[in-house]
């Protein structure tokens, strides 16, 4: 009698510290899908730049930053405050000068014509889905469950002067089709 | 075992702490309460009105409400005017059948509304007498979202937008694909609505609907012998189709047709006119080219043809207006976002006289144009806007007037404050102006005699606003203004010859507050409190105003709430309560009491049951000497 009574006691309080536990954990509250996308994607950035080369007119400096445009610069802007000073610096487009240009947030047309606008231009240009291959974005982020894939049009890159990284052309998806 | 064994059993005390982790996981509170997404929904809906570009509704200096597709739902409305009344500072009274008073702080008569009705970005404001036909708009069911943005927006929208803009936005052709068929029957009669909606190639959506629609009019109801409008019979047909082309570029053609007759008792309004059928055929065909150039940029030309006719007894006539618009939204360019437009408007307006009645001069036109600049300076950034703009309109004759605005907007991370000072003119329509009708006042017609030396209304407009989100299910905002009119046009009268004429003898001041507060208290409950309050002080140089629609002098007070609730999964029930409160001693407006249900029920993913009441307050007088009885109608929406 005892010792049911102990283990009902052990028993509830473990599922009272699980139920309260629960709210507070990721993993079990959606795992990877509950991280804030734009934290991944400043986080694609940020390491993607590792394996890209930029034309030598256009290549960021030894020691200066690598500056980064985004369409919508306020919701990476907490991504890019704690990285050590001089590394990026994260401007709102429109910007003058750029090595890599972040399409967020922007409806479907604006983006088109923000990377018609970039297309040819030495950056690195990133957009949202498969379709901004297609208009000349050189990499895509495409959202697969809670996730991003990358997408690389390496014709694309060429026409920007870019050179990928063979290691990271051989761990994403290339994009074979035509564009724009 | 006995009970208390079985209690004590690990078996229960496991299903206890499953049902304890279900109860408290974050998945159950996920699947059970509101987690603020309709809220951030609603701030992130990109208004277009208030600054001729889409910006987020948190980024307007101004008194903006939007009516999106959801509220359009739990109103149950089956006509604009009935959606309209979910907007604070918008009064809306119904006259007769099809017929309503809409006014925008203020100045709510049929004939003296002194704010621009558009439907995707087309006037629908008569150029004839400032009236707004809303039977010819187009059906509740392919609106998107209604932008109410109330104060002056002239330096925008031109003299018209007096007192605010009224902005219709309808479905595009790729958001209504496929069949729906939309069945009204009830107590007001019955309406029969089907459209289908189809790809073109790639990138090309259409859409068509055709219905008619019958109104007995017997629930308005007149004291004595004065009875409502009744038979009223519409039919109706449009198409539109909407292209999206190099990626960058979309095209929209849209065009509409409505016929209908009523036959006018004559009760509702001062009419001097006999019980008469009364025919409008009203038609209209739009082209829309919209680039976009960059981040929140781009170029749009809209062009559209308008046709409204009416034939009344022997008597036939009407307005045909073409209009042409330009605008360009520049990209942010360091601190400053421009916005410019130019447009034109050419109307010309024939007359059929008969044997019976007639009308001079038969044949008129007008050619108005103009343009307009507006600068958003960014004086600290994500934080303090100064927004600059003005409008030059030109109306054919005199001179060139200047409307200009400006606005500050202060943003914090859940709140925004505005201010804005503004400047704004009003022409007269050309048939006011040149006379030759006849008007009732107190039983006697006066003959309205040409004006020559009118001049523009004017108004200076002081705002202010704040809004706020207090929560994820809770925010309010409130909206303040103090406006100082000159020179209004009204008719003074010459009892001996029984003529009257147009003169600018009017001033006097309105200062009014709006007020709302939206909480979704419960998943199963939302409340939707608000109070808009006007106090209007017109009055004339040498004589009280008189007119048909003369401005109401005094305090006038809407207080509404709409109650949203969800008892069932698929089952819903809304309320709207609310009381007008109009000012004492005018007969025009009296006090009312408003009490409309919606109840609905999603059969399947296919079927929607809705259940219609209005009026629920009983048969009410609310801006015409005829009552507007209670009506039940059933509304049946199969998509297919």
């Amino acid at each position: 009698m005892v010792r049911s009574r102990v283990q009902a006691t052990f028993l509830l309080s473990f599922a009272l510290l699980l139920a309260l536990a629960l709210p507070s954990s990721p993993a079990l509250a959606g795992g990877p899908a509950a991280t804030d996308p734009d934290q991944l994607e400043a986080l694609f950035v940020q390491r993607l730049t590792r394996y890209v080369t930029w034309p030598e007119a256009a290549r960021p400096g030894p020691d200066g930053p690598v500056i980064v445009a985004a369409t919508d610069a306020r919701r990476l802007r907490p991504y890019f405050a704690d990285l050590p000073p001089g590394r990026f610096r994260l401007v709102q487009w429109p910007a003058d000068e750029f090595h890599v240009l972040i399409v967020n947030g922007a409806p479907g047309r604006e983006a088109a014509a923000i990377l018609r606008r970039a297309a040819g231009r030495p950056v690195l240009t990133i957009g949202q889905g498969p379709e901004s291959l297609r208009l000349g974005a050189v990499i895509a982020f495409r959202r697969v469950g809670g996730h991003i894939r990358l997408e690389v049009n390496p014709r694309a890159a060429a026409r920007s002067g870019l050179s990928i990284s063979s290691r990271l052309l051989s761990i994403v998806r290339i994009y074979g089709g035509a564009y724009e | 075992m006995s009970i208390r064994r079985a209690m004590a059993a690990p078996g229960w005390i496991l299903a206890a702490a499953l049902a304890l982790c279900c109860l408290l996981s974050p998945r159950a509170v996920r699947a059970d309460e509101p987690d603020g997404s309709d809220i951030q929904e609603l701030m992130d809906i990109r208004v277009t009105t208030a600054s001729r570009r889409a910006e987020p509704l948190s980024r307007v200096a101004g008194a903006v409400t939007v009516l999106t597709e959801e509220d359009i739902f739990h109103s149950g409305a089956t006509s604009l005017p009935e959606l309209l009344r979910l907007a604070p500072g918008v009064q809306v009274s119904q006259m007769d059948t099809g017929m309503w008073a809409v006014g925008v702080r203020g100045f709510n008569g049929r004939l003296n509304s002194k704010h621009l009705v558009l439907i995707d970005g087309r006037p629908i404001t008569s150029p004839a007498t400032a009236d707004v036909d809303w039977g010819k708009a187009v059906p509740i069911g392919l609106v998107k979202r209604v932008e109410v943005v109330r104060g002056t927006w002239t330096h925008l929208w031109g003299a018209d937008s007096f007192t605010g803009v009224i902005n219709v936005i309808t479905k595009n052709a790729e958001e209504t694909q496929g069949g729906q068929s939309v069945t009204l029957a009830g107590t007001t009669g019955a309406e029969q609505l089907v459209r289908y909606g189809g790809t073109m190639g790639d990138s090309g959506f259409y859409r068509a609907y055709v219905g008619g629609e019958y109104q007995t009019g017997n629930w308005v109801t007149g004291d004595g012998d004065g009875r409502g409008s009744t038979d009223w019979r519409r039919e109706r047909a449009g198409v539109r189709m909407d292209w999206e082309n190099a990626y960058t570029d979309a095209f929209s053609l849209q065009g509409a047709m409505v016929a209908s007759s009523i036959r006018d008792n004559a009760s509702g309004d001062h009419q001097v006119y006999q019980p008469h059928t009364r025919r409008n055929y009203n038609g209209y065909a739009q082209l829309v080219w919209d680039r976009a150039t960059g981040l929140d940029s781009g170029l749009k030309a809209r062009t559209s043809f308008t046709r409204d006719a009416v034939s009344v007894s022997d008597l036939s006539g009407g307005s045909n207006a073409l209009d042409a618009e330009l605008q360009q939204a520049v990209e942010q360019w360091g601190r400053h976002r421009f916005t410019w437009g130019a447009g034109s408007r050419y109307i010309w307006y024939d007359i059929e006289n008969g044997d019976f009645a007639s009308f001079e001069p038969r044949q008129r036109d007008s050619f108005t144009s103009n343009a307009f600049a507006q600068d958003r300076i960014t004086l600290l950034d994500d934080t303090l806007y100064f927004i600059l703009g003005t409008k030059l309109d030109y109306f054919g004759r005199g001179n060139v007037e200047f409307q200009p605005t400006a606005r500050l907007l202060y943003t914090l991370d859940n709140s925004e404050y505005w201010l804005a000072v503004s400047r704004a003119v009003r022409a007269d329509n050309e048939w006011i102006r040149s006379g030759g009708y006849v008007f009732d006042h107190h039983g006697t017609g006066f003959a309205v005699s040409p004006s020559s030396d009118l001049t523009t209304e004017k108004l200076v407009a002081y705002e202010a606003g704040y809004r706020q989100r207090l929560s994820n299910d809770l925010r309010w905002d409130v909206s303040l203004y103090s406006n100082r009119y000159s020179e209004l046009a009204m008719l003074e009268l010459d009892p001996v010859a029984r003529t009257a004429t147009l003169v600018n003898s009017l001033s006097g001041a309105s200062y009014g507050m709006e007020a709302q507060v939206n909480w979704t208290v419960t998943p199963w409950l939302g409340l939707v409190p608000s109070v808009s309050t006007v106090y209007q002080d017109i009055y004339g140089l040498h004589s009280p105003p008189q007119g048909d629609s003369v401005p109401d002098r005094g305090l006038t007070t809407e207080w509404k709430t709409q109650i949203l609730t969800k008892p069932l999964k698929d089952v819903g029930l809304d309320v709207l309560v609310g009381y007008l409160d109009g000012p004492s001693g005018q007969d025009s407006h009296p006090d009312y009491l408003l009490l409309e249900a919606h109840g609905s029920w999603k059969v399947s993913e296919s079927l929607m049951l809705e259940l219609i009441a209005r009026n629920l307050g009983g048969s009410r007088r609310q801006y015409s000497t005829l009552r507007i009885g209670p009506s039940v109608d059933l509304r049946v929406t199969w998509n297919f």
